[in-house]
This record gives C-alpha cells, structure tokens and sequence, in this order.
C-alpha cells in the first residue's frame, strides 16, 4: 500500500501528523489484540498505548520490505506478554475482569450486538485458564487470522510449538464451551466423546 | 497417544492451513481412519470460529484520547538514561561482531526483571547501520537483541538503556 508506505515513511523522520494517522489505522486492532490477550481494560489501554510509543520510538529503524504489520503484532504481542506477567507477579490486585465485558467508565458498546458481549465476556472467563502465550497464539491465529509460520516469526518460536500452543487452547476453550456455555458451542460440535 | 499419534496430531494443523505435504496426507487419513483417540484430537482442536471477530470491534470510549495523550507527552523521541551491566555482556557476547557503536533500549515495564523473564530490546538511538530484533536466549536471561547484518571486525560496543532494572 503506497499510501500507507509514505505515511510509514513520515512518521520515522519524525512527522507526527503522519504517525497519528499511522496510529488511527491500527489503533483498534492494537488494543482489541491485547485486551484479547492481557483480559483486562486498563492494562489492553496501557499496552496499546506503549506500542505506539514504542513505535514512534523505534519508527526510525523500519526498513521498506519489513513487514509492518508483522513488526506491530510482535511489539504487541511481547508488551502484552510482559503485562500478564505483571499481573501475574502481584496477586494482591486481583484479576478483575469480570464477564462484563470492558467495563470502561463511561464507556459505549463497541460490540455489533448483545451476542458479541456475551462471546467477548466468555472468552475473558474461559481464557484464564490458558498462559499467555498460549492466549496469543489463539488471538493470533484465530482472532487475527495469521498462519503458523507468521505467528512463529512474530513469537520467536518454532512452528511446532506454535501448533502446540493452539491445539492446547482450542481444546481448553472447547472444553469450558461444552461445561459452562453449551449452546455456544459451534454447530456440529459436541461436547461428548466418541465410545 | 503414543509418538506416532504425536506427529499425527501435529499434522492437523499443517493440513488446516493446506501445507501438509501430499504424501503425508495419506498418512494422516489412515491413521485418523484407525485412532479413534487422534480423531477425538482432531475435533478438539478444530477451529472454534465464535470468537474470530473479537479483536475487530471499535474503540471503546476513551481509549483513542488516551492512547494519542501518551503520545503527545512525548514531543520529542525520548533521550534514555544510560544504564550499563557487566553482568548482561557474556549474554550478548555472541553478538559482537560488528564496528558500529550499538544502542540498545530494553525495558521491563518498569518492573524488575528476574532470569527467565522476556526482555524487549530494540533498536532506539544508533548510526545509520541496519539491525534486526531477534531473540537470544541466554543461560542467564531470555533477551531480545540486536544483531547487525554483516561483521565488519573488530569489537561491537553494546550499551544497554534500561527502563527498570535487571535482577540477575
């Protein structure tokens, strides 16, 4: 995309005006991305906000030919990585995302309907059974619709493991789906197992 | 699941995304014909599909203010405090071979960082040599660092900027 390659471009020396529209198109996916994978509001809004810091930061080094968007997905990936862990390390505060679904103060809905609140609110329950990495890869993969080899690169792991990951967080997912949220399950889809 | 049954299963996502080599895809459909356990994986982990659209949704309210009032904080790229460990050189040790001066910038969040956390490192201040983030993993610290495409001898000076500290 020319047009995107000219912002790039601007916004690494240093044209704010063309970094803040940088920002406006990838800002959604940023922040949907680590909510998705920290499952907490204030920490996703947090993290969004240090990858764009981190990005006008090192916006200079961006070379034609890199792929942006896998360079965006790997700051956002680590930064969110580095937030759960965080979490993690200070039990005292607790892990207050409840199945409301970000419950920003004041916030608007930004789901399409009732339905997608429901689903975002079962991920963020179901998804605390999965590490963070394993939470990643699914968003990655299921949510971002990369292919393995991408969310390798972007992970720094082996393609293998990156399968590994997933298959384990598919199955945890199912798993919840068919004990707590049946009807949610896929169509075609059973909770039993074969005999 | 026995080893056989592993590589099976790590071929189920290979033939999801259309890369499992012909030969092996016979394989995989007369072992899933005769493993009720592998089949069982196989549905496990198909795709779940409900919550593909979740990281598409629009910004809930306030977020674009607070995301662009952080950037606007920083007028300027910011100058880092300079922030030296002997102790992380033997890591990045095996990267020194290049002339250029390298800077490197990690940060932990503000948070310490103890031997096995992720460290982010990147490029942040250094003359016009290209360099690329990939990971190294040391017997001390897992790091991301900076290795410059081609050796031009001599002996690379690495600098770490720290934000936060490193506990090793």
């Amino acid at each position: 995309m020319a047009d995107e390659a000219r912002l790039i471009a601007a916004a690494g020396r240093g044209d704010r005006d063309a970094f803040e529209e940088l920002v406006g198109r990838r800002q959604e996916r940023v922040f949907w991305t680590a909510y998705q994978v920290v499952g907490h509001f204030e920490d996703a809004r947090d993290v969004a906000q240090h990858v764009f810091l981190r990005l006008w930061q090192v916006l200079p080094r961006y070379r034609p030919g890199w792929s942006f968007d896998a360079w965006l997905h790997r700051i956002t990936i680590n930064l969110a990585i580095d937030a759960c862990r965080r979490r993690r390390a200070r039990p005292e505060i607790g892990d207050s995302h409840a199945a409301e679904a970000v419950a920003a103060p004041g916030a608007g809905s930004p789901f399409r309907d009732q339905r997608q609140r429901e689903i975002q609110g079962i991920f963020l329950v179901l998804a605390r059974k999965l590490s963070p990495r394993q939470r990643a890869v699914f968003v990655l993969k299921e949510m971002n619709g990369l292919e393995t080899a991408e969310i390798a690169e972007i992970m720094k792991l082996t393609p293998s493991t990156v399968r590994n990951h997933l298959h384990q967080a598919r199955k945890e997912l199912r798993r919840g789906l068919a004990r707590d949220y049946p009807e949610y399950l896929p169509p075609g889809h059973t909770a039993e197992e074969e005999p | 699941m026995n080893a056989g049954c592993r590589e099976v299963v790590d071929w189920l996502e290979l033939a999801r995304e259309g890369r499992l080599a012909s030969s092996l895809q016979a394989r995989l459909r007369d072992h899933l014909n005769s493993c009720p356990g592998c089949r069982q994986e196989e549905r496990d982990t198909e795709p779940l599909g409900i919550f593909a659209d979740l990281t598409r949704g629009e910004l809930p309210a306030g977020v674009e203010n607070y995301i662009l009032g952080g950037l606007r904080v920083e007028e300027d790229r910011p100058e880092a405090v300079v922030w030296s460990s002997a102790s992380i050189w033997p890591a990045l040790a095996s990267l020194a071979a290049a002339a250029a001066l390298v800077v490197v910038w990690a940060t932990s969040g503000g948070a310490a960082v103890t031997p096995g956390t992720d460290v982010w490192l990147e490029a942040h201040a250094m003359d016009d040599a290209v360099a690329t983030v990939e990971d190294i993993r040391s017997p001390t610290a897992e790091v991301l660092a900076l290795s410059l495409p081609e050796p031009a001898g001599g002996r690379t000076e690495v600098i770490l900027i720290v934000d936060g500290s490193i506990d090793l």
